[in-house]
Parts: structure tokens; C-alpha cells; sequence
């Protein structure tokens, strides 16, 4: 018996009042060796797990099928995720910071206040996309598909759009300025959203 | 638990619809009934799984066409607010009435702002809203004072839950419950 999402067991550590991580018997601020624990991870079953405040910075999982699980606070920065498969992934408060996700499946995952600084989303699944108070100044979604993604409240100064489709993307009270929307396809709605300097 | 979403096109709407699964006892619970189609009858199958009870969040139409048909097609019992939903009967459950399903329970909370009927359901963990908080937003009302009743409830029985608790809506993707204290525009 391991941590899923939704059915997440005691961190075995005495007093600890968190979950374990899927596939280790300690949560991330007590397993022994975390090094080993992310090593291994690829070559595991990542979809449907609790995974939450691991570091995988730096590393490659790029094709992983990680689709269900819970990474809230985690740190993906600098990592590689090319074509990942998060689908309906819990990806709160994670740090994406330079991160590359380039055609990665993110469709109903929940980023809420996670860190996009200078990541890479281009060509990406972001439909139904929670991207509620993010920061990401300097991303890249050129070309992603953000069909009624939600951005509402986010940090997006300097983010590029180009030829994205934004058709029901929801900017409310969103930083859009200085954004490159160039050739972005589709209406969104930018209630009360800071556009000064965006490119359309 | 085990917990999967269906999205389904309900014109103009697209509407999720949830199962939830325990895992001890293998019995279902489905939260709201917009479609019932091969994809719930195959989650079901694939994890060996019986469903005993349907929760109703509010009846609108994209939320019980699919009802009359999920009834047809198993032994379940629907539950919702006002006995009566999309010209199907079910049982009527109240605030602060619980549901079980296994060794699953949850708590029914009202949230009537978006329909007078509107309920949530909280399981440790993980809130089903129905249409009265999504992730940036929160349910469309008909007047001003509405607004204001939903947003109480909201309040009292939701952002009065833990951060990390997972909030799953009626329509669009997962948050949860300290994000949405943080950015949601219509909470501040």
C-alpha cells in the first residue's frame, strides 16, 4: 500500500503530520535519501500519486505520464518536461521557474500560484487550464492551445501568446503588460486586466 | 478514494461530473449526472467499482440530463435539495445531512446563490463546490443580493476549510481552497 492522491498514507516519521510520498514511506522534508528517491522515479508509475513538495529540479521527465498526480509546492525549476502528460495534475504553488514544458499536456490541471517565470509552454494542452495567480513574467505559450484556460489575477508582464489560442480564456484582473498576443486566435475575456504596452 | 472527472459538452456548457471511488468497499458515489455514457460505465468496470448514490449539486441541466439514465442503467439512489431534478425524483437531502458511500462520508453544506437548491459536498481532503466556486471565480447569480448569499456561504462553510483542501467543480479545473483565498478576484 503507497500514497495516491487521493488516498495518501502517514509519513512513517513519528509525530510527522504529513503524507508520504508514492513509492517512499516518508514525506519529502523526512525521506533519507532524497536523491536516490527522485532518481528512480522515471523509471515508475507517476500518474495518480502524491508527490507533493519534491524537488525535481534540473531533472529530465520529459514523456512521463505524471497525468492525476499531486505536486503541490514542488520544484520544477530548470527541469525538462517536453510533452509530459499532467493532465488534471494539482500543480499549486510548484516552481516552474525556466522550465521547459514544450507540448506538454496540461489540460484541467490546477497550477494556482505556482511560479511560470521564463518557462517554456509553447505548442502545450493548456484547455481548461487553472493558472489562477500565477507568476509568469517572460513565459513563453506561443502556439499553446489555452481554450477556456483561467489566468484570472496572474502575473503575465512581458509573456508570449503568439498564435495561441485564447478562445474563452479567462485574464481577468490579470498583468498582461507589455504580453505578445500577436496572431493569438480566438475571444477572451480581459475584464479589468492591465494591457498597457501588450502587442495584439 | 479514488477520484475521476468527465467533462462533458452539454451546449453551451462544458460540465465536469465526478466518481468517486472506495477503494475498501468498492462501492461508487457520482457527483452530478450531466451525461451518463461508456466513459463512466468503464471507469466503473475497470476498478470493479458499484454504483450505489448519485449527489445532485444544483439542478440545472447540465447537471441532470444524464440522471434518468445512469438510474435506468444501475441500482443507485440520487440525492438532491429539492426531491425533484430535471423531471427526475430522488431523494431529498438537507444541509448538514451527511452521504456515505463505504467508509467514504461527506458533509452536505448549502450554497444557494447560482440556484436556491445549490449544495456542496466535503469530503477530509476534497470539496465537490458544484457551480458556486471555480477556480478564479465563483457562480453566476441573478441579482446583486444573491451574490452576497452566496458569497457567505462560500465563506463560512468553504475558505473556513484547510489550505490544501482540493477544490472540484462543476466546470473547469482542480484548485484548492488557499489558492482560490489568495487570487480568487471575487472573494477579495
Amino acid at each position: 500500500m503507497h500514497s495516491t492522491r487521493h488516498a495518501p498514507c502517514p509519513c512513517t516519521t513519528p509525530e510527522c503530520a504529513r503524507a508520504a510520498l508514492t513509492h517512499a514511506a516518508h514525506c519529502w522534508a523526512h525521506l533519507p535519501n532524497p536523491e536516490a528517491y527522485v532518481s528512480i522515479l522515471d523509471q515508475l508509475d507517476l500518474s495518480g500519486g502524491w508527490f507533493v513538495g519534491v524537488d525535481f529540479s534540473g531533472q529530465n521527465l520529459d514523456a512521463c505520464d505524471l497525468h492525476g498526480s499531486r505536486f503541490s509546492g514542488a520544484n520544477f525549476a530548470e527541469a525538462s518536461l517536453v510533452a509530459a502528460d499532467l493532465t488534471d495534475a494539482l500543480l499549486d504553488d510548484a516552481d516552474f521557474t525556466g522550465a521547459n514544458l514544450r507540448g506538454a499536456m496540461l489540460s484541467f490541471a490546477g497550477l494556482g500560484g505556482a511560479l511560470l517565470t521564463e518557462a517554456c509552454f509553447a505548442g502545450a494542452q493548456m484547455v481548461h487550464c487553472g493558472l489562477v495567480g500565477v507568476s509568469a513574467e517572460r513565459a513563453d505559450f506561443s502556439g499553446a492551445n489555452l481554450y477556456y484556460a483561467r489566468p484570472a489575477a496572474a502575473n503575465l508582464p512581458y509573456a508570449n501568446f503568439q498564435g495561441a489560442q485564447i478562445e474563452r480564456c479567462i485574464f481577468r484582473k490579470s498583468d498582461l503588460r507589455h504580453a505578445d498576443l500577436r496572431g493569438a486566435e480566438g475571444t477572451a475575456n480581459f475584464e479589468n486586466a492591465q494591457q498597457e504596452g501588450a502587442q495584439r | 478514494m479514488i477520484v475521476q472527472r468527465f467533462m462533458s459538452s452539454i451546449p453551451p456548457f462544458e460540465t465536469n461530473q465526478y466518481i468517486v471511488g472506495c477503494l475498501e468497499t468498492k462501492l461508487a458515489l457520482m457527483v452530478d449526472a450531466g451525461r451518463w455514457d461508456a466513459r463512466m460505465e468503464d471507469f466503473l468496470a475497470d476498478h470493479a467499482l458499484t454504483l450505489t448514490t448519485i449527489f445532485i449539486t444544483h439542478g440545472h441541466f447540465d447537471h441532470v440530463e444524464g440522471l434518468a439514465d445512469a438510474l435506468k442503467a444501475t441500482d443507485a439512489e440520487a440525492f438532491s435539495a429539492t426531491g425533484e431534478v430535471g423531471g427526475v425524483t430522488t431523494r431529498v437531502i438537507t444541509p448538514r445531512e451527511s452521504v456515505t458511500v463505504g467508509t467514504l462520508t461527506g458533509r452536505v453544506v448549502a450554497m444557494p446563490g447560482h440556484t436556491p437548491d445549490g449544495l456542496s459536498l466535503i469530503f477530509p481532503g476534497v470539496v465537490f463546490s458544484g457551480d458556486a466556486l471555480f477556480s478564479g471565480s465563483v457562480g453566476g447569480t441573478a441579482t446583486p443580493d444573491l451574490a452576497a448569499e452566496q458569497l457567505a456561504h462560500i465563506r463560512a462553510h468553504l475558505l473556513s476549510l484547510p489550505d490544501e483542501v482540493e477544490v472540484l467543480s462543476g466546470h473547469g479545473p482542480v484548485t484548492t481552497i488557499g489558492v482560490e483565498r489568495r487570487f480568487n478576484p471575487f472573494l477579495k
